[in-house]
């Protein structure tokens, strides 16, 4: 059963003109006579109702300029309200040969036997289960389930890094909290919250910093380590 | 063992000059000049000061230690702590708060 709004007509003070209004509305212009009026100086008239479903919107974070926005549930692109972005929000799944760039709001699924070969993707929440070898961006999580050898870096929310797979970045990491089962080679790798490295987990770097570290029995890290402060 | 008392931050009681050994778990409640060696369990407790390294088996750490930890089994440095020069052991937490920097050998 959708939500709906109920609609009341209102009559203008000025002019008599009736209107359709929120039935909580608090103000409006007449759109006849452009008389401003607020909800206790206009009686409605009890004529008639409507019953509108309300639309369920969803909140997105504009990849460009980071505005904070409304969208439709169902919308599958919208613009930046703020940067005129266009914003791809459905899915997106690679099975071949990808070289293109890609933004989306939405999940990107790199299949086994795809390949991302273009030089930037961003995507809500990436599953790696192929290959990549570009900048993966993703501001929820980023799962690596295959083999990534990764030309530059990676940043984003969560990083899991699933047993038996690997990521390997040729510049540095950024994420807010990782789940280390498989392995993560990298030159420098910074969590700004905690960092988990489980039994069959690895971490091989440069320099790593994080907030919060648990190393399980047959885990293992070989870096130079740094807290970073709460 | 108990070695040394817990005193407040500033005023370690208990001031040693030199290395100390323990064939025992151990509880270190003490200024310490030197490192610390033992064969079983270590706690340093807050408000210690252990200038050296501490090695043991399990090793827990809630005060300083600036000559880093190696730990035969496990190691855990609680919020309080501060760890400098690294930190080798079979299994590690590090809880939010603590502050460490140095070279990690885990596994």
């Amino acid at each position: 059963m959708p939500a709906v709004l109920t609609k009341i007509e209102v009559t203008c003070p000025e002019c008599r003109q009736a209107q359709m209004e929120s039935q909580n509305f608090i103000s409006t212009v007449c759109r006849n006579c452009g008389h401003y009026f607020k909800s206790g100086r206009a009686a409605p008239t009890g004529k008639r109702k409507i019953r509108r479903t309300v639309i369920k919107k969803r909140e997105l974070t504009c990849a460009e300029c980071g505005m904070l926005q409304e969208v439709a549930e169902e919308a599958q692109s919208s613009t930046c309200l703020q940067c005129g972005r266009h914003l791809e929000l459905g899915h997106r799944e690679i099975l071949g040969e990808h070289l293109g760039n890609l933004s989306l709001e939405g999940d990107l699924k790199i299949g086994p036997k795809g390949n991302f070969g273009g030089s930037r993707a961003r995507a809500a929440r990436i599953l790696l289960q192929g290959r990549a070898s570009g900048y993966l961006e993703a501001p929820e999580w980023l799962r690596v389930e295959g083999q990534a050898r990764l030309r530059t870096g990676a940043s984003g929310g969560r990083l899991e890094i699933r047993p038996g797979a690997v990521m390997e970045t040729g510049e540095p990491i950024l994420f807010q909290s990782g789940e280390i089962e498989g392995e993560l080679r990298c030159p420098m790798a910074r969590f700004t919250g905690p960092l988990r490295v489980g039994p069959q987990g690895a971490v091989v770097a440069e320099k790593i910093s994080f907030t919060e570290l648990t190393v399980e029995p047959g885990g293992r890290i070989r870096a130079q380590g740094e807290t970073l402060a709460g | 063992m108990h070695f040394g008392e817990n005193h407040p931050p500033g005023d370690p009681g208990l001031r040693i000059w030199g290395d100390v050994k323990f064939r025992a778990d151990a509880v270190i409640g003490a200024e310490v000049k030197g490192s610390v060696t033992g064969t079983d369990k270590i706690i340093v407790t807050r408000g210690t000061v252990v200038a050296g390294a501490v090695e043991g088996s399990d090793i827990r750490v809630q005060g300083e230690v600036q000559g880093g930890v190696a730990g035969r089994g496990q190691v855990w440095i609680g919020s309080q702590a501060k760890v400098k020069v690294g930190c080798r052991a079979k299994s590690l937490r590090i809880e939010p708060g603590a502050e460490f920097r140095g070279e990690l050998q885990i596994g």
